[in-house]
């Protein structure tokens, strides 16, 4: 026996030293990389409806990914591997499967940056062009095929890109989806004119197009075949003031999103904000019509998106704040938000010791004004112009509002205080296409105090409750959490969906009709555990989940109800 | 100064490969329907609380309107999620048991509304969008027939009885089987629609719905693997029930043959049940 052990040890002390000779000696590159896996058990639940049949055998779920780097000097190369097996629940069925989902390889020298393979870029705000992936939205639109940066003098960046991108785990085969091309370039105009090089007024402006084509077998509509849109943009920033501003426009591409109208899109995005010690200020405003862009004009859901509209609202980090999310409308919508961040300073009467940071943060989204072309077309019907709309007008549906107060403060050495309250309109019909549905109408409060006893140790309890009349009534959140920073924490929390007194929802439509529809008050326990060490991290929890909406940048994923045991494990080297 | 030149000209360049397509009106196509005997199933699952599936069925009917008889709609009303019973505004109840079985087959937990044309299937993948339907079919119809399929039938006393005769137009060599439905038109019930149009339609003209499976769920096996040109084979069905609230001049039957191993229907028919 105790050969084995010497032997397993000698082995391990010489791999252990190659991976350190390869990290450590550049002349042999260097690998680097990260890894995550999210795994999930699921069982029946009566009360939450979920039955056997529905769990259907699968009751692991996992979703994993592998990111391995290779540099060497001015060569770096890399592949992604993924397996879904199979996808977890609200995951698209569709990435059920495993194997190298990326493969890439990179060259930079002088004056070009050549990458071949899958690779993700951005020109501006995404309102064009924008392929990036959200692992927790198992979202991902790669181009693979190639992309050149040229920075042929300092301040003019060129990039170009064309492929196609990625639809789950369909290899491109002949028509299958559109072949995307594209170019943008990027002006600092402080680098390349000398009477600005010096100036406190910094100014980038930029313009990008890119075209999609895809063959048009229809044998109902004249396609086009071609379609290409394109964008300008200009950044301008003075010490603490910024204005960003970006216009986009995309030619006649009737697609499943427009239900086949043959209008033109446009996007206009401006956003302003001012920050100095102590205070900052930021507004935005954004209007979209008709801007849905896909690879494929065929295609619904979240995939194959060419560009990404920017979503104008905060992401809330609190469960019961974070519960109605917004959901960016590619067919029109015209937003504006505000936020205002000020510290009160130390030693005032409102911030005490150490001082306070409240923020206000308001956001308003609502439909474009659409007219009818014409006496006998209704706005939207398919193979015609759809509607007419003035630019930059405004509809008459709300589609989301949320006005919200936070404060934190620390209170002495030993406690910390967050608290904040929304007022949140939730327009369920269009956002989540539930037609007939009232909007929601929801108030949320947040206390979340944290008090550290002792160096390290730190104890953290939030409450939260959320009024609604609608949907499925009101909510009550607690968590307890003990924390070991930075190695442990351990955690309970429990939200109960109280409804109201008889656990009754009534609302009465527009025609007069009343709908009545009773809910279980359910509770929604969990435990959970988590241990990070360097880059590692490992998270256990178990209990009942509910159901809900995980939004992204706007874009969103249904969360089915659960009930079970998750891990998660994370790594990078 | 020579390299911004450079630079521009490249992007002027570049610019030149993106192309862009104007359309001007009108948008449809002038489509010829195609000269062939043979015929493609579209299978339009959906349900009557499904707000985005009568697009899905107007796309329907506008393949329909080019090709004719070469298109056979059926609609499998399907699922928990959307074709349940939800009174008071949606009693009624579409579904049928094969309709069921083949949602948890084929569709499993795709949104609606989806399509499968003549039940092909890439690599495992039998769904296909609605927008891109006509194009599949526009495929599919450039096939040659392999077999030709004739319904006769009868009804007596609530019970249809009659025989499915099958000509084959070329060799086959792989187990298939026949499949026999009965479908219904010209149901009105209500249908939810987007908010934008109302949110109901109180009476909905629902065509083709999927009313039932007359040989079993899966039809039954062909009796021979292998069949030469110019061989023939009659297959009978008896006294078949029609439901109580079924209207037999609304009734047709759909026949169709397929293969046992990819599902893909080779050749279907539809008559009438009374002409």
């Amino acid at each position: 026996m105790k050969k084995h052990y010497i032997k397993l040890a000698a082995l391990l002390i010489i791999f252990i030293s190659l991976a350190q000779t390869v990290q450590s000696q550049s002349k042999y590159g260097q690998v680097s990389g990260s890894f995550q896996f999210d795994g999930q058990m699921y069982k029946p639940d009566s009360e939450l409806g979920i039955t056997d049949s529905m769990i259907d055998g699968k009751t692991a779920r996992m979703n994993a990914f592998g990111n391995i780097i290779y540099t060497l000097g001015n060569f770096s190369a890399g592949v992604r591997y993924e397996a879904y097996l199979p996808p977890m629940a609200g995951f698209d069925s569709r990435l059920e499967g495993h194997g190298f989902a990326n493969r890439w390889a990179r060259y930079k020298t002088g004056i070009i940056d050549v990458t071949v393979g899958n690779f993700y870029e951005q020109f501006g705000t995404g309102m064009i062009f924008r392929a990036y992936e959200e692992w927790t939205l198992g979202y991902d639109n790669s181009v693979d095929g190639v992309r050149a940066i040229i920075t042929p003098m300092k301040g003019m960046t060129i990039k170009g890109i064309w492929g196609t991108q990625r639809y789950f785990w369909d290899q491109y085969e002949k028509d299958d989806r559109g072949i995307i091309r594209g170019g943008d370039m990027d002006f600092f105009l402080n680098d390349l004119f000398g009477v600005m090089e010096n100036s406190k007024t910094k100014i980038t402006l930029g313009a990008g197009m890119i075209s999609r084509y895809q063959a048009d077998q229809d044998p109902i509509y004249k396609l086009p075949e071609n379609v290409a849109s394109w964008s300008t943009r200009m950044n301008l920033s003075h010490g603490g003031f910024f204005w960003l501003t970006e216009y986009a426009h995309k030619i006649n591409d009737p697609n499943a999103i427009n239900q086949f109208i043959y209008k033109e899109g446009q996007g206009l995005f401006s956003s302003v904000s001012y920050s100095q010690k102590g205070l900052g200020i930021a507004i935005s405003g954004k209007w979209i019509d008709n801007m849905g862009f896909k690879s494929d004009r065929t295609v619904t859901g979240d995939a194959l998106f060419i560009n990404f509209l920017p979503p104008n609202t905060k992401t809330h980090s609190y469960s019961l704040s974070a519960m109605y999310p917004y959901a960016t409308q590619p067919n029109g919508e015209a937003a504006i938000q505000g936020t205002l961040n000020y510290r009160v300073p130390k030693k005032s009467f409102l911030g005490g010791k150490y001082g306070m940071g409240i923020e206000v943060n308001f956001a308003h989204i609502r439909s474009i004004e659409k007219t009818a072309i014409d006496a006998d077309t209704p706005i939207g019907e398919s193979g015609t112009l759809g509607y007419e709309s003035k630019f930059l007008s405004i509809g008459n549906e709300v589609y989301f509002q949320d006005l919200g107060f936070e404060i934190d403060k620390k209170i002495n050495k030993h406690f910390k205080l967050i608290a904040s309250a929304d007022m949140i309109t939730y327009n369920m019909s269009v956002i989540e296409g539930h037609s007939g549905e009232p909007n929601v109408d929801a108030f949320v409060w947040v206390t979340d105090l944290q008090y550290r006893f002792k160096r390290k140790h730190s104890i953290r309890w939030e409450m939260s409750q959320l009024l609604t009349k609608q949907d499925q009534g009101n909510w009550l959140a607690t968590t307890l959490e003990y924390n070991f920073a930075p190695t442990w924490f351990f955690a309970i929390m429990d939200q109960y969906n109280y409804v109201n007194s008889d656990g009754v929802i009534s609302f009465e439509s527009e025609d007069g009709t009343l709908h009545e529809k009773t809910y279980k008050k359910l509770h929604y326990p969990t435990i959970s555990a988590g241990y990070t060490k360097g880059t590692t991290r490992v998270l256990l929890s178990y209990g009942r989940q509910r159901e809900g909406i995980l939004c992204v940048g706007g874009v969103c994923r249904a969360v089915p109800s659960s009930n079970g045991f998750k891990i998660t494990i994370t790594s990078s080297f | 100064m020579k390299r911004i030149y450079f630079a521009l000209m490249a992007m002027i360049i570049s610019v030149a490969f993106l192309a862009c397509d104007k359309i001007d009106g009108p948008y449809k196509e002038e489509v010829v329907k195609p000269e062939t005997n043979k015929k493609v199933m579209l299978e339009d699952y959906t349900g009557h609380l499904c707000p985005n599936c009568p697009a899905a069925h107007e796309i329907a009917h506008d393949l329909k309107d080019i090709y004719e008889d070469n298109l056979i709609i059926v609609v499998v009303h399907a699922g928990n999620y959307f074709a349940r019973p939800e009174p008071p505004e949606y009693p009624y109840d579409f579904r049928t048991p094969a309709g069921e079985e083949y949602l948890s087959t084929f569709v499993g937990l795709a949104g609606f509304p989806i399509g499968m044309i003549n039940r092909t299937n890439e690599e495992g993948n039998y769904l296909v969008d609605k927008d891109a339907w006509g194009t599949k079919i526009s495929q599919l119809l450039e096939e040659d027939p392999e077999i030709s399929v004739e319904i006769n039938s009868t009804l007596e006393s609530g019970k249809i009885s009659g025989e499915i005769n099958i000509e084959f137009l070329s060799s086959i060599s792989q187990q298939a089987s026949l499949q026999i439905w009965i479908t219904e038109d010209s149901i009105i019930k209500p249908q939810k629609v987007p908010s934008s149009e109302g949110d109901i339609i109180e009476e909905y003209q629902h065509d083709h719905v999927l009313r039932g499976a007359v040989n079993g769920t899966w039809g039954e096996a062909l009796s021979q693997a292998t069949y030469e040109t110019g061989n023939t084979e009659t297959i009978k069905f008896s006294n078949f029930q029609l439901g109580d609230d079924w209207v037999a001049e609304k009734l047709s039957i759909v026949a169709f043959v397929y293969d046992n191993d990819s599902k893909k229907v080779i050749q279907v028919e539809k008559k009438k049940l009374i002409e």
